[in-house]
């Protein structure tokens, strides 16, 4: 009999209190966005837009003519600074938030156990299932805050920057300032699902270790390995499965009308990452013996 | 709950259904469906002439177009450069994938969009006027037709973009005669509608093309797909196929067009009347003067040959354009396309000499003289009308 078992044959079987799963989720988040390394992290990711911002603004002596090689939109900015927001999330979308999440999702399960609180985090009584979904549903929320963090900052630097205005659609046609966040604010959404899914894999790896960094390190080798695949041709009946494949696709909604089939795809496989590697994380958690 | 809490082995089934029912949902959707069409039997003449009768008042869709010509691989200097030179472009819209969007409404007024990578080509059509939009050049071009009163037709054909499924079978229907066999395949499903497969097979075994499959809409005979399978590899060559389909009117703020301000706006006139006039002048000017373009043979099997574009035309299309930089984009045009020119293998015969442009579909010799023949045909056959000419 494992430790686990012992474990849960013990755990109070009454009904916990309505709220207490609620309560539970903001002291998970409290203490996520409590972690010192978490918010150099916030710091990072709130730093790169203006930095790009800067960039670009420096050195205004001309875009460059075609932005092929470069990051989209870049030599749209200068008339728009709407656009830096959407160039940014393009941006950090390759390394800085999937290592964001990455970091975040090692500490859900692996992190505690490295510090010896996973132990005393069992003992509240709480099923082991319900604790899980809890760390889940608190790395999408940390997703999200990571995505919208990039989003914002590329907002107020681009506009305080190059200004705005109604902003020119792939398309030709222009759409209002405010239909333009609004659309900002659903590429973020659209990103922040593909954040989240890293983070189940993430939440996976971490309860199969108790070091966090390896955690960390197996998460982003994942995700980068799956940006390397889907830029080998020879592997293109592979890109489709890849759950990177659709990221870059938000810039749809850039299009007039917006063009939804490429995102619809994108968030099903976003979903079916998330959902298995959830299931994988709560298969592996609820029979884990817990050491230390 | 017993059963998993005493054997935990147990949960590691629920990631692995989820898996199997995401493996196979997905496989499934991909697999045509095989249901009942509920379609009646139609002769292919019947069909055909729906087809020409067709007419809808307005739709719109999304077609995705798909080359697999064998092309040799560019050389990488003309795939880096990018969007910049026209012959990359044509050569891009060649191969690969492409997707469009379409939107028409009465005969007047047509909005073709090609989806690119972070930028988009729009093509936007509105009674007499036509904007062409390139968000990645960030240049709006208004192109104004004026109609040759003799030949009202004559502006149908100067759309700049890839064809549309049922352009493209209209056309392919114009030019069938004796010497194809054309059937109803039965039905199938294309963009969520019942379609009839009308397959057409050239008699003579000599062309390139193996198949012509088309796709009409059962209920409004609109063709849908057109895909072109090569005779040598058996395997589909080209296809143009909605994936999907609507036929409402489209609202009139699609075919709108403001150039956004920061744009390049360029203006371009086509006066069809004085175009018909110059070309004539030019044809009866000098005796000497060969015909712009002559067809040798018939059918499936002819072989078009044309004098190839001479350079001294080429500003006079895009007058509006700054000198400079048309000289040096010119120059760099035309380094490309030695480059790729270069890299094509050498033919000759009592013609005199060429480069060959060999695909599964069409054979193109470039002589050196400048003449181009391009035809569905062998290389051999090619070279052939060459030397009949």
């Amino acid at each position: 009999m494992s430790a686990a078992d012992t474990f849960q044959t013990r755990a109070p079987t009454r009904r916990p209190q309505p709220g207490s799963t609620l309560r539970l989720l903001a002291s998970e988040l409290r203490l996520i966005l409590g972690r010192r390394r978490n918010q150099m992290g916030m710091l990072v990711l709130a730093a790169l837009p203006v930095v790009m911002a800067i960039a670009i603004k420096v050195s205004n002596s001309g875009p460059p003519p075609s932005s092929q090689g470069g990051p989209p939109f870049l030599s749209a900015i200068t008339s728009n600074g709407l656009l830096l927001a959407f160039a940014a999330l393009a941006v950090e979308l390759g390394l800085f938030l999937p290592l964001a999440i990455s970091m975040v999702s090692a500490d859900a399960i692996a992190g505690e156990a490295n510090q010896g609180t996973l132990r005393y985090l069992l003992t509240v009584p709480v099923h082991r299932t319900r604790l899980l979904l809890v760390k889940a549903a608190s790395l999408v929320l940390a997703a999200m805050v990571a995505v919208f963090i990039v989003a914002f900052t590329g907002l107020v630097a681009g506009v305080s920057l190059f200004g705005t205005g109604p902003l020119t659609t792939l398309s030709g046609t222009q759409i209002s300032v405010v239909e333009s966040i609004w659309r900002l604010a659903l590429a973020a959404l659209y990103v922040g699902a593909g954040i989240a899914a890293v983070g189940m894999i993430g939440l996976f790896i971490s309860t199969l270790t108790e070091q966090p960094l390896a955690a960390m390190v197996a998460t982003m080798i994942v995700s980068t390995l799956m940006f390397i695949l889907d830029t080998i041709p020879q592997l293109d009946w592979l890109h489709p499965w890849l759950l990177v494949d659709r990221w870059q696709a938000f810039a749809d909604l850039l299009r007039q009308p917006i063009h939804t089939p490429a995102m619809a795809v994108g968030l099903l496989v976003d979903g079916a990452y998330a959902l298995v590697f959830a299931l994988l994380a709560w298969a592996r958690f609820a029979g884990k013996d817990i050491s230390s | 709950m017993s059963k998993i809490t005493d054997r935990p082995k147990l949960r590691w089934l629920a990631p692995a259904a989820v898996l199997g029912m995401i493996a196979s949902g997905a496989a499934i959707a991909q697999i045509p469906a095989e249901a009942d069409s509920g379609l009646q039997n139609i002769t292919a003449e019947q069909l055909l002439t729906d087809i020409a009768n067709a007419k809808q008042a307005g739709f719109s869709g999304t077609v995705v177009s798909s080359t697999d010509l064998g092309l040799p691989e560019l050389p990488s200097g003309m795939q880096g450069s990018g969007s910049g030179d026209s012959i990359s472009t044509v050569l891009g819209l060649l191969t690969g994938d492409h997707t469009m969007k379409v939107w028409v409404a009465g005969e007047e007024k047509a909005r073709v969009a090609l989806l690119e990578k972070n930028a988009e080509t729009d093509v936007i059509t509105n009674k007499d006027q036509t904007w062409l939009w390139s968000s990645s050049k960030n240049t709006a071009t208004q192109i104004t037709v004026t109609p040759d009163p003799n030949q009202p037709d004559a502006t149908k054909s100067a759309s700049p973009t890839p064809m549309t499924p049922d352009q493209a079978a209209k056309e392919l229907l114009g030019k069938l005669g004796k010497d194809t066999i054309i059937s109803v395949s039965g039905t199938d499903k294309v963009a969520g509608r019942s379609v009839y497969d009308l397959s057409l097979t050239p008699k003579s075994s000599e062309s390139l093309i193996g198949r012509v499959e088309m796709a009409v809409d059962g209920t409004t005979k609109m063709p849908l797909a057109v895909q072109v399978t090569a005779r040598n590899t058996g395997k589909i060559a080209a296809s143009v196929s909605y994936t999907s389909i609507d036929y409402a009117v489209p609202a009139d703020s699609n075919f709108s067009f403001t150039p956004p301000p920061g744009a390049t706006v360029k203006k371009q006139d086509i006066n069809m009347a004085d175009a018909r006039a110059k070309a004539e002048a030019e044809k009866s000017g000098t005796a000497a003067t060969k015909p712009a373009a002559t067809v040798v043979g018939s059918g499936w099997t002819s072989v078009l040959i044309a004098d190839q574009p001479t350079n001294s035309a080429a500003p006079a299309t895009s007058a509006d354009a700054k000198q400079g930089e048309t000289a040096q984009q010119r120059a760099d045009a035309e380094k490309t396309a030695k480059a790729f020119l270069d890299q094509l293998p050498k033919v000759s015969g009592s013609w005199g000499s060429g480069r060959l442009l060999s695909t599964n579909l069409v054979n193109v010799i470039i002589t050196d003289d400048g003449r181009v023949a391009a035809g569905a045909v062998s290389a051999q056959q090619v070279e052939q009308a060459l030397a009949q000419k």
